[in-house]
């Protein structure tokens, strides 16, 4: 085990978390988004229905987060998960440009 | 199943010290809410007998005229008890205002009664405050701040706690069919530990994972609703279409509890209710909802689910919250949050959560102690300078002892207080927060002044005396003219506290024992006396001659 590879990986765990953290934040959101617009159809106030969106986004984002530290680089953690952000984003765009 | 090392690095890393950091939090909120998830039995406990007159409840309607005729600020929130015990010592309550100590000092709720003689009889007091606290510490992980800002801090440690257990489960994969039923007792002192933190780790995991996802959830539910709200609009945009209560024209028109109760049973029958809560609007509608439980079905509150009513037509006008009663969305939300309280599966799972809550408890203290003893610096060779060892980890090592003990033993002190108190003192709530407090902050010096190693002897005894101490006054009560006992609901407490407490004094017993082999620059190593010139050691000689042989 060499020292530098030891000090350059606990430097990234920051990195990594941040990713998984604030993008896996924003993953979930546009998650939960989805799900009530084709599923359950309520969001944001205080429905069973709408609690349904806020578990699912507990639900993607705690795993998100904990995953992300598998990253092999802060920077792929970045890149990857701005990769599924657009994707689940995409089709909220798309919907909002379309109205 | 093969981990890249540097990913195992990573997760090593986080988990190290991550886990010492929200790891005494984590200790407390599992003790408390082990024991809180006990509340009724303990306020019961705590709570001295009151002659309970319960009105019949056929003069239930008599009694709430004649009380809203004395007191008419009590229409606006009023509960009727179907069971009256000494925790709620009257067929009818209402809150009375609150007082001015912010513990809530005094009497809170008004209780009354119609007398055999008709007349009416109101008595102002409180069931014991110790339970509703216990509670308290549970939500708010031991923090003495407000609710609001304590939730959002707990919800972070349980945000963090799930990416503990993802991570200990990464660094366990690769060595866990090898070592899953390994418990290699004895020999190498921190192996044993580790297999034991393991061990607890891995067969609470489902539990784990429903406790933090859960929790989370509970915590910052307000917040997520409101950035959802923000992005996405308020969906459907006409939110609450919740039961518009009915007009309400003349209150003598609300059909009796006794009509209520039986249009109930007949819409929802093997639902048992336990208190019907009557509110009154600024508009003057009443609402009324009924609580109660279905042993068939999960509730969606910590004890109870509840069944709303029409007091005018005796139609179960919501079923949101009535256990089996609920549409799809409903029963899920029910069921996750019931995945956090375990009031499903009667007092059989209600056990298996305190144990693994305790187990838990276990998991924490093990991971810290873990954590810091990796961390010692060792005496190489036969050198005979002891090394010494970093200010922070003694520091650490203190209050790794000092928190989880002390949490267990101000509990134990603020339940047993609770019978010498009652009766003769002012501000009981502020008396039993502050015992806990006390006892808490005392068990954290007292572990910073002797060291982790004494400390964690003399704590583990302290605290097997504290948990003594709830037997202690009860039996103290039956030979002295102070407190009170329940009979069998009472001792069942009592029994618990005293396998409680044998089980500490032997946990100490093994401390002193496992302190006394330990290799003499570690930070548990108990000294027979102080070499430097503070106090010698009283009691008896903990170590006689260095141990032979050094660890590993």
């Amino acid at each position: 085990m060499s020292a530098p590879s030891y000090s350059r990986s606990a430097l990234d765990w920051w990195g990594r978390g941040a990713a998984g953290l604030f993008l896996g934040g924003l993953l979930a959101l546009g998650l939960s988004g989805l799900f009530a617009r084709f599923g359950s159809g309520e969001i944001g106030v205080a429905t069973a229905r709408a609690a349904a969106s806020i578990w699912l986004f507990v639900a993607t984002w705690l795993p998100v987060f904990a995953l992300s530290f598998r990253a092999r680089s802060a920077e792929r953690a970045w890149v990857l998960l701005g990769a599924f952000n657009l994707l689940v984003w995409a089709p909220h765009f798309l919907n909002a440009s379309g109205r | 199943m093969r981990i890249h090392h540097e990913t195992a690095r990573v997760y090593k890393a986080v988990h190290g010290w991550i886990g010492i950091s929200i790891g005494l939090a984590l200790f407390i909120a599992f003790f408390a809410g082990a024991v809180g998830s006990f509340k009724a039995p303990i306020q019961r406990w705590t709570t001295p007998p009151a002659p309970v007159t319960a009105t019949p409840i056929a003069q239930v309607p008599a009694l709430v005229e004649r009380v809203l005729a004395v007191y008419p600020e009590a229409a606006a929130d009023y509960l009727i008890m179907l069971e009256p015990g000494p925790a709620h010592p009257g067929r009818m309550s209402w809150k009375l205002p609150p007082g001015s100590s912010p513990h809530g000092q005094g009497p809170v709720r008004a209780y009354a009664d119609l007398a055999p003689d008709g007349s009416l009889h109101v008595t102002r007091t409180s069931p014991s405050p110790v339970g509703g606290q216990i509670v308290q510490l549970h939500l708010k992980m031991g923090l003495p701040f407000d609710e609001t800002i304590a939730k959002p801090i707990t919800g972070a440690v349980a945000a963090v706690y799930f990416l503990m257990l993802v991570s200990g489960v990464i660094l366990l994969l690769p060595s866990m069919m090898n070592s899953l039923f390994a418990r290699r007792v004895g020999g190498n002192i921190k192996r044993m530990w580790l297999d034991l933190h393991s061990g607890f780790g891995l067969f609470g995991l489902p539990f784990h994972f429903a406790i933090s996802l859960t929790a989370v959830v509970f915590c910052w539910q307000g917040q997520i609703e409101r950035v959802q709200a923000a992005v996405f609009g308020a969906m459907p945009a006409a939110a609450e279409q919740g039961v518009v209560p009915l007009e309400h024209p003349h209150p003598e028109k609300m059909l009796t509890p006794e009509q209520l109760l039986a249009a109930l049973a007949r819409q929802a029958p093997g639902f048992q209710p336990s208190a019907m809560l009557y509110t009154r609007d600024d508009e003057g509608r009443t609402r009324l909802l009924i609580n109660g439980v279905d042993p068939r079905h999960a509730v969606r509150g910590p004890s109870s689910g509840a069944a709303e009513m029409d007091p005018f037509t005796g139609v179960i006008a919501s079923a949101s919250r009535l256990p089996g009663r609920q549409d799809g969305w409903e029963a899920l939300e029910t069921n996750l949050r019931a995945l956090h309280f375990g009031n499903y599966g009667g007092l059989f799972v209600h056990w298996l959560y305190a144990a693994l809550a305790l187990g838990g408890c276990a998991l924490v203290y093990s991971g810290n102690l873990l954590w810091i003893e990796s961390r010692r610096i060792k005496a190489r060779g036969n050198d005979p300078e002891l090394p010494c060892q970093p200010r922070t980890s003694r520091i650490l090592g203190a209050l790794a002892i000092g928190v989880p003990l002390g949490c267990v033993s101000g509990i134990a002190i603020t339940i047993a207080a609770a019978k010498p108190l009652t009766g003769r003192v002012e501000d009981l709530a502020a008396w039993h927060y502050w015992l806990f407090y006390g006892v808490f902050l005392l068990a954290v010096i007292w572990a910073q002044l002797r060291g982790p190693g004494r400390a964690g002897v003399e704590l583990l005894r302290a605290t097997a005396l504290a948990i003594a101490s709830i037997p202690g006054v009860s039996f103290l009560a039956t030979i002295l003219p102070f407190g009170w006992n329940h009979g069998i609901e009472g001792a069942a407490v009592d029994a618990v506290a005293l396998v409680a407490a044998l089980a500490f004094w032997m946990m100490g017993a093994r401390a002193l024992r496992r302190s006394c082999g330990k290799p003499f620059d570690s930070l548990w190593h108990v000294p027979p006396s102080r070499a430097h010139g503070h106090a010698t050691h009283r009691g008896p000689p903990r170590q006689t001659a260095f141990p032979a042989a050094k660890e590993e």
